[in-house]
C-alpha cells in the first residue's frame, strides 16, 4: 500500500482511549494482589542490583527475564491482542529482552560484572510486570 | 344471530328486543363498535321481512336475508359472515397472511395487521392497548410466524399477545411505536430496500473481551435495530470488532432484520476464502449479506471468489471499499469493469471529491453506495459544533449537527446508505432520527455546504 504515509496516526487508530484504559483497569482487578508481589520483587531487584556481584547479576536477570516473560503473556497476549491485531506480535519482543537479560546475566557473571549494564535501567519497572 | 326474545307484536317489542340484544352483548364484554354492528344487522334482518320477531325465523329467513345481500346490495361474501355472526372472517391462507405481512413496510403497521389478524382484535380494541394488557409468561414466547399461522383453538387473546409482543421480531416494532421509521432506499441490483443509515464498527465495537462494554455494544445494536436500522459493517481489519458484533446478535435473539456486511482484508485468494469463513463464524451467521474488498487489497484474486459465493447462494452482494479518499482511480475502473453490487467510499460535508466522478458512475452502473466516515471519524462535528445550528435545519428536521451531517450525505440520490459508528445509545438513535423526516433537496444541499464552508 504505497498511500500509508497519507495516514495521519488518527486514521491508524484501532481502538478507543477508554477500550485502552480498561484493558489496564480489568487487568489490574484480575490479578490484585499479585501486584503486592510484584511490588517484593521490584524491591528485591533493587537490592540486588545495589549489592552487584556474580549470583547477584545472575538473580536479578532471572528476575527481569521473568517480568517480560509475564508482560508478553499476560498483557499482550492474553489482553493487548483483542484489540490490537499487531500486539500478538509484541510479545515477541518482549521474549526477545527476556532473552537479553538472561544473556547479560550470564555475561555479567562471567566477567564479574557488578552491575550487568543492558539490566541497569529501570529494573524495577521491569519486575512490576506494568506493560506501560 | 343472537336474539331470545319470546313472539310477539314485532312493532312495538323491537326496541325492547334491541335492548335486550345491546344488554347481552355487553354481557360478553364486546367492543362498542361490535353491539353498534350486531344491533344494526339485526333491525335490517327484522325490517326485510316485515318486522317479524326473530324467534319465528329461522334458517330460511336468513339464507333469504343473506341472498338478497348478495343479489340486491352486491356486498362481499366477508360482509355476509358479520352479518351472520360478525365472526372474523378466515378469508386468508397462511401462505395469503405471510405474504401479506411481508410487503408491509412500516413496522408499526405490520405490528397492528399481525394483532388483527393473529389475535382476531378489532380494531380500536387494537389502537387502545396498553403494555398492562399484554401477559409474557415464557411459555407464550413462541416466534411469530408459528404463532400466527398455528394459534392453538383455546388461546386466549391476552396470551395471544403476550406471545406476539414477546416475539424478537416484534421488539423493533413495538419500540418504534414512538418513533418514524427510517426511510429507505434500494439496492440497485436486487431492489431490496435498506435503510438510509446503517451503523459502523470501526474503533468503537472493538472492546476486546470486555465483558460490560461488550453489553454496552449489545445495547447500541438494540437501539439501532429498534430504530428501524439493518445494516452493520464489520472488517478482520476492525479488531474484536466482528466477535462483539456477534456476541450482541446473539444477545439480541439474532434480529432477522439484521443486514451483515462485513469485509475480506488479506492477500491471496486461499487466505481470502479462510479469513470469510472466519468472519461469518465469528457473527455467528449462516451466511454473510455483503462481503466488500476491504481498501482494494488484493481485489483481482478476492473477487472471483465473491463472485463465485453470490452465484453459488453463499453471499448476496458483493462489493469493494476505500476509505479516506485514496484509490478512486483504481476504484473507478473496478466499477466500470466489474458486475459489482456495493462500493463503500468516503463521503461528507467536507470530503466531496466523489460527487465529481465515483457517485454519478455508482448512478449510472447500478451500484449501491454505502458512505463511511460521514462525520470524519468525528472530527467533522467538532469542527461545526463550535457553531450553532442554523434555524433553516428545522425546514429538513434536523435536531443536531450529526442530523445535519447525515441528512446531506443520504439525500445525495446515489447514496444508499450511511454508516456512522457511535458507543452511544442515544446517538444511535439521533443517527437513524437523521434517515425520517424532511430530506434536503438540491438546493438545501447547496446551503448546507455553503453554510458549513462559511460562505
Amino acid at each position: 500500500m504505497s498511500e500509508w504515509w497519507t495516514y495521519g496516526l488518527r486514521d491508524l487508530l484501532l481502538f478507543s482511549q477508554r477500550t485502552y484504559s480498561r484493558l489496564f483497569e480489568l487487568y489490574n482487578l484480575e490479578w490484585w494482589p499479585l501486584h503486592l508481589f510484584a511490588l517484593a520483587l521490584g524491591v528485591a531487584a533493587l537490592v540486588l542490583w545495589r549489592r552487584g556481584g556474580e549470583r547477584a547479576g545472575r538473580a536479578l536477570a532471572a528476575l527481569l527475564a521473568l517480568g517480560w516473560l509475564w508482560v508478553a503473556w499476560a498483557f499482550h497476549w492474553q489482553r493487548y491482542a483483542s484489540i490490537n491485531l499487531a500486539a500478538g506480535y509484541f510479545r515477541w519482543p518482549s521474549c526477545s529482552r527476556l532473552g537479553f537479560c538472561c544473556g547479560r546475566g550470564r555475561c555479567a557473571a562471567g566477567s564479574r560484572l557488578c552491575r550487568p549494564p543492558g539490566c541497569s535501567s529501570a529494573p524495577a519497572w521491569d519486575c512490576f510486570c506494568l506493560p506501560c | 344471530m343472537p336474539m331470545n326474545a319470546s313472539p310477539s307484536d314485532s312493532s312495538s317489542r323491537s326496541p325492547k328486543l334491541l335492548e335486550q340484544l345491546r344488554d347481552r352483548i355487553r354481557l360478553k364484554h364486546y367492543s362498542l363498535r361490535t353491539e353498534q354492528a350486531y344491533v344494526q344487522w339485526a333491525k335490517r334482518y327484522i325490517i326485510f321481512h316485515g318486522k317479524r320477531h326473530p324467534a319465528e325465523m329461522g334458517k330460511a329467513e336468513i339464507e333469504a336475508f343473506l341472498t338478497s345481500l348478495v343479489l340486491e346490495r352486491n356486498v362481499t361474501a366477508s360482509t355476509q359472515n358479520q352479518a351472520l355472526s360478525a365472526r372474523v372472517p378466515t378469508v386468508l391462507t397462511s401462505e395469503e397472511a405471510r405474504a401479506l405481512f411481508k410487503h408491509v413496510d412500516h413496522p408499526l403497521m405490520g405490528l397492528i395487521i399481525r394483532l388483527l389478524y393473529g389475535a382476531g382484535m378489532r380494531l380500536l380494541e387494537c389502537l387502545r392497548l396498553r403494555v398492562k394488557d399484554v401477559e409474557t409468561s415464557p411459555d407464550t414466547r413462541d416466534p411469530l410466524g408459528e404463532f400466527v399461522m398455528a394459534q392453538p383453538p383455546n388461546t386466549t387473546r391476552r396470551r395471544m399477545l403476550g406471545a406476539i409482543a414477546a416475539a424478537p421480531l416484534l421488539w423493533p416494532a413495538m419500540g418504534l411505536a414512538q418513533q418514524a421509521r427510517p426511510a429507505t432506499r434500494p439496492i440497485p441490483s436486487s431492489g431490496e430496500a435498506l435503510p438510509l443509515v446503517g451503523l459502523g464498527s470501526w474503533i468503537t465495537f472493538n472492546v476486546g473481551n470486555d465483558r460490560a462494554a461488550r453489553d454496552a455494544s449489545a445495547e447500541v445494536m438494540r437501539a439501532f435495530f429498534q430504530a428501524g436500522g439493518r445494516l452493520i459493517d464489520s472488517s478482520p481489519m476492525y479488531g474484536s470488532a466482528q466477535e462483539v458484533i456477534g456476541y450482541g446478535r446473539q444477545k439480541l435473539g439474532r434480529p432477522a432484520d439484521l443486514f451483515a456486511a462485513d469485509k475480506v482484508w488479506i492477500s491471496g485468494e486461499a487466505e481470502g476464502r479462510a479469513q470469510i469463513e472466519t468472519s461469518r463464524r465469528l457473527w455467528g451467521v449462516p451466511r454473510l449479506d455483503l462481503l466488500q474488498v476491504h481498501n482494494l487489497l488484493s481485489w483481482q484474486a478476492h473477487l472471483p471468489t465473491l463472485f463465485a459465493m453470490k452465484a453459488a447462494g453463499q453471499l448476496r452482494y458483493v462489493g469493494i471499499t476505500t476509505s479516506h479518499g485514496r484509490r478512486h482511480g483504481e476504484m473507478e475502473q473496478i466499477m466500470a469493469s466489474q458486475p459489482i453490487d456495493f462500493v463503500q467510499l468516503s463521503y461528507n460535508l467536507f470530503d466531496r471529491e466523489v460527487e465529481q466522478r465515483l457517485l454519478p458512475l455508482a448512478l449510472a452502473r447500478g451500484i449501491a453506495v454505502i458512505v463511511n466516515r460521514p462525520f470524519q471519524q468525528g472530527a467533522l462535528l467538532e469542527r461545526l459544533g463550535r457553531r450553532p445550528l442554523p434555524p433553516w435545519a428545522a425546514e429538513i428536521d434536523c435536531t443536531s449537527w450529526a442530523q445535519f451531517a447525515l441528512k446531506f450525505v443520504v439525500s445525495h440520490p446515489s447514496v444508499t446508505c450511511a454508516i456512522p459508528a457511535t458507543t452511544s445509545v442515544a446517538h444511535v438513535r439521533e443517527n437513524l432520527g437523521a434517515a425520517s423526516g424532511r430530506l434536503p433537496d438540491q438546493a438545501m444541499r447547496g446551503r448546507m455546504a455553503a453554510f458549513v464552508a462559511g460562505r
